[in-house]
């Protein structure tokens, strides 16, 4: 249950601010708050990130073993989400409450992540139908102030992005066994392409307008949200409706054509980030 | 209780039921101790799509629906998209276990799938994270269409049983749960009806003959692929290597207003407005199939009575 916190007279006054295209916090309706990245600050993972969006604080870790992979795909890696909203962000995240956005938050994660085949897997495959990468995506949202779909994907595409794998020799041993040789070369890790992997971008119906990015007070105002995974390629990978009041046919259409200019806007600019980073560290 | 809902892979030693699947690998097995080589070569176990035969790209499957099949439910409905069978039962609106006061009805949703639905390995009791999914995308479909305020106090539970899964499974459940409530005689302002699209690769890339033209390649800095939408897909076509992506709508009819959309996969703009629109027009056809349906029903009842 969201606990109420706005008076009724608080919430007009967004709404009118929408509909007149300024937001409390001055922005415009399709304007993104400035977000913060840090990669690489958690050490026993083997890819990290941490997104802070205004009061939105998610750290996303990710963690890899090796098991057998999944017989329909066997040249193929897996990823595995998991999303824990810490009681302490928000007293909506406790108990049972939390299990239900948990679920809904690592679903559309998978959904736009995983499902939509968009990040080339094969790149986790050690030796097709016998062994692959397992990726672990543990994400924990410490505070939240809006628009956790966004960030957590945002996080999620930083932390893999960071990752890095030992590279792994097979060599043929005895007896049709196999012998591995992990590389103890610091230099020689393998990272992943993480070209295709889109990110989310949440739009949110108040009134008759839509926002992005909306923080946690407009959140309150909702009546429909659409969170749209968009990619660099500029192709859809997901699309997800939440919330109560319905959107007609017409809207749905000039929400997706946001999502695509606003979702491209961002990826090419983290790009530039991620890219600089990596030189850096290098 | 904190229940882990992540999925993790199953144990090597599992073998998948599916035969086919079953007999490549033991295949595979023999050629690969037969060659004594490292690399095993990879095989495609799901197959590519036959083109439909019975049915046109824009065609439904056979759609049965009854309303009345649990007597002791308040409200129930049964539907079969051919061999998609759902169950649905709705129980309330009834008092509130519980003695706090809230004004409007609680409205809760339980998608099951039956142990034997799918195809490969039994499913277990316990609910899978899918199964979760499935009943917050249910729930965010419907709960839109009832007048909640009405029923103060109260709490309406929607339990559905899916008993045989062949495509399109979110579609019958929103469809019968809606049927259900209908049947229960709760307020609704529309009955909610659904409809589910897919985006297929097309095989006949080569000759460039896209004899299937309802959705066109995809544009932009996308790879050219040519891709054509079908309406309704079975499990065999969602499952398929060649599907790019799928398309769900739930949308109330004679308000005009969709109430859930989910996509999956990736797909252009083009081929995703294609599919919406398709599932839009589809919602119509199957929102007139339900109000027929509930009109003969309740003729049948009416009728009973005055016997």
């Amino acid at each position: 249950m969201v606990i109420q916190s706005l008076s009724p007279s608080e919430i007009y006054f967004i709404q009118q601010g929408v509909e007149n295209n300024l937001r409390n916090d001055g922005r415009t309706r399709l304007d993104y708050r400035p977000f913060e990245l840090d990669i690489g600050e958690i050490s026993h993972a083997v890819g990290s990130s941490r997104i802070i969006l205004a009061d939105t604080h998610i750290l996303v870790g990710i963690k890899a073993d090796i098991s057998a992979p999944d017989p329909l795909t066997p040249n193929k890696g897996s990823l595995t989400f998991s999303v824990d909203c810490c009681p302490s962000a928000s007293p909506e995240y406790e108990g049972k409450g939390a299990d239900y956005i948990n679920i809904e938050l690592a679903k559309q994660l998978e959904r736009v992540m995983k499902d939509s085949n968009s990040m080339d897997l094969g790149g986790l495959c050690i030796m097709p139908g016998k062994y692959c990468w397992n990726l672990y995506i543990d994400a924990i949202v410490l505070d939240s102030g809006g628009n956790l779909f966004d960030a957590l994907s945002i996080g999620v595409r930083a932390a893999l992005a960071n990752t890095r794998l030992p590279t792994i020799r097979i060599t043929q041993g005895e007896y049709s066994t196999v012998d591995f040789e992990v590389s103890d070369d610091p230099e020689a890790m393998q990272s992943l392409d993480i070209d295709g992997v889109p990110i989310n971008v949440t739009l949110t119906t108040i009134g008759n307008q839509f926002v992005v990015d909306c923080s946690g007070e407009e959140e309150q105002c909702m009546d429909a949200r659409m969170t749209i995974g968009v990619n660099k390629r500029g192709n859809i990978c997901g699309i997800q409706k939440g919330g109560v009041a319905g959107i007609d046919a017409h809207t749905i259409n000039q929400m997706i054509l946001a999502a695509k200019q606003v979702g491209s806007e961002i990826l090419k600019t983290m790009d530039n980030v991620l890219k600089d980073h990596h030189i850096a560290t290098k | 209780m904190k229940i882990d809902f992540r999925v993790t892979n199953p144990i090597a030693t599992s073998i998948p039921l599916d035969y086919k699947i079953y007999k490549q690998q033991q295949e595979q097995q023999k050629q690969n101790e037969q060659q004594q080589t490292i690399s095993v070569p990879v095989t495609t176990t799901s197959e590519p799509i036959k083109k439909r035969t019975n049915r046109s790209e824009e065609q439904f499957r056979q759609i049965f629906m009854k309303t009345g099949v649990v007597s002791q439910a308040s409200g129930s409905a049964y539907i079969e998209i051919e061999n998609t069978k759902v169950i649905c039962s709705v129980h309330g609106p009834r008092a509130s276990p519980k003695t706090e006061l809230f004004e409007s009805a609680k409205f809760s949703c339980e998608l099951k799938f039956a142990s034997f639905a799918r195809p490969g390995e039994r499913i277990d009791y316990m609910e899978s994270a899918k199964e979760k999914d499935l009943s917050i995308n249910l729930r965010q479909s419907i709960i839109g269409a009832i007048r909640l305020e009405k029923y103060p106090k109260t709490v309406i539970d929607v339990y559905v049983m899916v008993l045989n899964d062949d495509g399109g499974v979110l579609v019958a459940a929103i469809t019968a749960a809606s049927m259900a409530l209908a049947d229960a005689g709760v307020e609704m302002y529309d009955m909610v009806s659904a409809c589910s699209s897919i985006c297929i690769r097309n095989q006949s890339i080569s000759n460039g003959s896209n004899g299937s033209g309802s959705g066109n390649g995809s544009s932009g800095a996308a790879p050219k692929v040519q891709s054509s939408i079908l309406l309704d897909p079975t499990l065999q076509e969602e499952e398929s290597k060649d599907s790019l992506g799928c398309v769900v709508v739930a949308k109330m009819p004679s308000l005009n207003e969709i109430t859930q959309i989910i996509q999956t996969g990736e797909l252009s703009y083009n081929n995703t407005i294609d599919g919406i629109d398709l599932c839009i027009d589809g919602c119509d056809k199957i929102y007139s199939i339900m109000k027929q349906n509930l009109i003969s029903s309740l003729e049948k009842q009416v009728s009973k009575k005055l016997e």
